[in-house]
């Protein structure tokens, strides 16, 4: 069995290698025996890839411990779900997890163009394949999954404490499907630039690709926040840790790319500026393996570090050369066909949109990178902390709310002082009104009330967008409320579905706002019977309670939680010995209510006195964290999924099948 | 069993399957044809233009266009159609007869246009 993964490596590894070969051939020659056996050989690789990764499955459950990768990542009483995520648990794993998840799409993103896209598709081959072959020769050259110990283990190592936790079987491979799905607008960006081919279609083609890949790293980023949440144990989740940036910088230039390519969908502007952003968001999400995996900076995230760094840089300077010095070249031909018309307008307000996500991702990437960068300069390695990232980034996140308010409401090329009056006068009207219930309700922090007020802002204009193309529809159509909304969306889910996901995401402002301002602390050291309060919560400590089990031995503190002198919840936030890494890690205890979360962290114990000392943490509002992700996964639904029947952008699809019908 | 052994068992049928077009594919010197792309195109643009205009409509009743920036707009978009409409058109005439099905609009009696799936006059389906 392993001797199969081994050779399965090295066949994905020359198909893959063929594959590029022939793909520039039929670019080349145009010749369509040429481009079907290049469309065959991603099919292959993702074959050959697929085999390699039921054989390194079939090791971890089969426990099969002569392979050093099975030996370092798990163990015979891992559980079975643990067992299967240990595949993406360690470097090798998840490098070959990554590569299927890459070969897989490829192939998907060849089955669905046999019949179209023919100019572009060798190119968009050489492109993923290109990614593959990366990816294949680390794993065949560097750090093959296979290795066997010269003498085999008789247990495992066990998978890392931390990453055994629910999250971990999905925060990695969303994280990854963001990541790899991000190659395939890049891949027809590249066969655009490639060809000369340089309209608009490589971005009406790529569309459901971008928003599924930007889907995904948005789970994934959320997915990452609340594991941090509730295994690392200090009561935030999000900690501007180089690897949280690393997921987070092409989240926000993809989501820079996803406003802007409506403007040139529509306009034909910013025809350079859209290639310059998809180039940049692929080549984050390398920079971004390359963060977490080459070691560079330090950070929480270290399970996957190795000394695989340099590669990773050398193949995003070359994927950097290629396809910057390709849009070099086209520039000529890339040349905008309208203009700006007015500073007051929904294409500037995009454009402004785009530069703020954009000045965004570059001071996280500045934050990011001053180690290294004042290591060079300077000769001393000065980190910079959270307070940085939050002092830049703070103020943009407000202008980027407050545009989210204005920018889909805008009226095109100049809006009038009538228009901005009638459209805009209710939603500023709300919001100021609830900036001063905000005052008069005792908020003195004026980053508060500006972010309330913004918030409030930006939901009346989307409400006011709602109910306006109802009235507008039943005008037209004469429909009663309901169908008249259903309708609406239907007609245009574009537009509806964005809106919906600019609500989840004006949910998570409101997360983030209550977090990072109102939040509350405490550390007390208790015996047992005393109790404490906090944010209107009683506390009383009841002593320690004890639990042993095969894989894990468990300390829990008995907190029983009082409202209003009432019981209300016990919590019992744990500290768990993990056996087989001997490790100690600590368990959070959460209430989550609507309002906020009561967090609680077991710091230390006495075990003769039964003492405990006790972090206690109030998050208020961070329950709109998971709320507003679940409102934008669904937005994203409504944008995304396939047009029923009877849906309207079906009479828009460019009717092919009628065109060669009627000709013949 | 040994690797050598392991690798060819597998690469044999990759390669089969990956050389496969190569020599079986009946039309093997065939050149991917560039004309087929230019259709798409135009009916890209004939589409984006329509439906840019009915977003425009949409836009002016909740008023975030003018009326004088909704007639510039809609005139601009209806040219661009009509342009590619008629590319269309000579297109399809060029290349082989019409299709001949429906000439005139059952419901209003606008001429069709030919390969349209509406009518220009009406915007009913031109096809029962």
């Amino acid at each position: 069995m392993i001797e199969l993964g081994r050779q399965a490596i090295l066949i994905a590894w020359l198909i893959a290698a063929y594959t590029i070969v022939m793909a520039l051939a039929a670019a080349w020659t145009r010749r369509r025996d040429f481009t079907a056996s290049a469309e065959n050989g991603v099919l292959a690789v993702w074959g050959a890839v697929l085999v390699a990764v039921a054989v390194l499955l079939h090791a971890l459950v089969t426990r099969d411990f002569r392979i050093e990768y099975v030996a370092a990542y798990s163990s015979s009483t891992l559980p079975i779900y643990y067992t299967i995520a240990a595949l993406w648990g360690g470097q090798k794993g998840s490098l070959l997890f990554w590569a299927l998840i890459l070969t897989s799409i490829s192939s998907i993103v060849v089955l669905q163009n046999k019949q179209r896209n023919r100019e572009l598709m060798p190119w968009v081959i050489v492109a993923l394949m290109s990614v593959s072959l990366f990816f294949i020769s680390l794993l065949f050259f560097i750090t093959p999954p296979f290795e066997t110990l010269a003498v085999p283990a008789r247990e495992g190592r066990d998978l890392n404490p931390l990453l055994q936790n629910y999250w971990m079987t999905i925060h990695p491979p969303s994280l990854y499907l963001g990541f790899v799905g991000m190659s395939v607008p890049f891949a027809f960006a590249f066969a655009a630039l490639a060809t000369g081919k340089l309209d608009s279609s490589w971005i009406r083609t790529t569309r459901r690709w971008t928003l599924f890949a930007w889907f995904f790293l948005s789970l994934g980023n959320l997915f990452g926040a609340l594991w941090a949440y509730e295994v690392l144990g200090w009561g935030g989740y999000w900690a501007w840790d180089p690897v949280e940036n690393a997921a987070f910088m092409p989240w926000l230039t993809g989501t820079a790319f996803l406003h802007s390519v409506m403007i040139q969908e529509k306009k034909n502007m910013l025809k350079v500026w859209n290639m310059v952003l998809i180039i940049l968001t692929f080549a984050l999400t390398i920079f971004g393996t390359f963060l977490t995996r080459s070691g560079v900076i330090s950070s929480v995230h270290s399970f996957t570090q190795s000394g695989l760094g340099p590669f990773f840089l050398y193949f995003l300077a070359l994927v950097l050369v290629v396809s910057l010095g390709l849009l070099f070249l086209r520039l000529p031909m890339l040349r905008s066909e309208n203009e700006l018309d007015s500073l007051v307008s929904r294409e500037s307000t995009f454009l402004f949109n785009n530069l703020i996500l954009v000045g965004i991702a570059f001071a996280v990437f500045w934050g990011t990178m001053f180690p290294v960068i004042s290591e060079a300069v300077r000769g001393v390695k000065i980190t910079v902390g959270p307070p940085f990232f939050n002092k830049v980034n703070a103020p943009l996140g407000l202008i980027l709310l407050f545009l989210m308010g204005v920018g889909p409401v805008i009226a095109w090329r100049r809006a009038t002082w009538a228009h901005l009056k009638r459209t805009f006068a209710g939603p500023v009207i709300t919001g100021l009104v609830a900036g001063a219930l905000c005052f008069i309700g005792g908020i003195r922090n004026y980053w508060a009330i500006v972010s309330f007020s913004l918030i409030f802002f930006v939901l009346a204009t989307i409400f006011a967008e709602f109910y306006r193309g109802v009235r507008a529809r039943q005008a037209m159509v004469g429909d009663s409320v309901f169908r008249a909304l259903s309708q609406l969306i239907a007609k245009n889910r574009r537009r509806y579905g964005g809106y919906i996901i600019h609500v989840g995401i004006v949910m998570i402002f409101v997360a983030i706002t209550g977090t990072s301002i109102f939040r509350i602390e405490k550390q007390v050291t208790l015996n047992q019977g005393e109790s404490f309060e906090i944010g209107g919560y009683e506390l009383r400590y009841n002593g320690l309670e004890e639990r042993d089990t095969l894989h894990i031995a468990y300390l829990m503190a008995n907190m029983s939680v009082f409202v209003d002198g009432r019981q209300v919840d016990t919590l019992r936030p744990e500290k768990r010995f993990y056996k087989k890494p001997e490790q100690p890690t600590t368990e959070v205890a959460i209430r989550s209510t609507l309002g906020s979360d009561l967090y609680l962290v077991l710091g230390s114990y006495d075990a003769e006195t039964r003492m405990a000392t006790i972090l206690a943490y109030l998050n208020p509002l961070i329950g709109f964290l998971y709320w507003g992700g679940i409102t934008l996964a669904l937005g994203t639904f409504v944008v995304i999924l396939p047009t029923a029947a009877t849906a309207p952008a079906a009479s828009y699809v460019p009717a092919r099948g009628d065109a060669t019908e009627t000709r013949s | 069993m040994s690797s050598t052994a392991v690798l060819l068992a597998g690469l044999l049928p990759a390669v089969v399957f990956v050389m496969w077009p190569l020599f079986f594919s009946g039309d093997s010197d065939a050149i991917e044809a560039l004309p087929e792309d230019d259709d798409e195109s135009l009916q890209r643009k004939k589409v984006a233009a329509l439906a840019a205009i009915k977003e425009a409509e949409f836009d002016q009743r909740t008023g975030k266009l003018s009326d004088d920036d909704f007639a510039a707009l809609t005139a601009r978009y209806k040219a661009q159609a009509l342009e590619a409409i008629a590319a269309l058109d000579q297109r399809s005439t060029s290349s082989s007869a019409p299709s001949g099905t429906i000439k005139f609009c059952p419901n209003c009696g606008t001429k069709a246009l030919p390969g349209g799936k509406f009518c220009s006059g009406c915007g009913r389906p031109t096809r029962a």
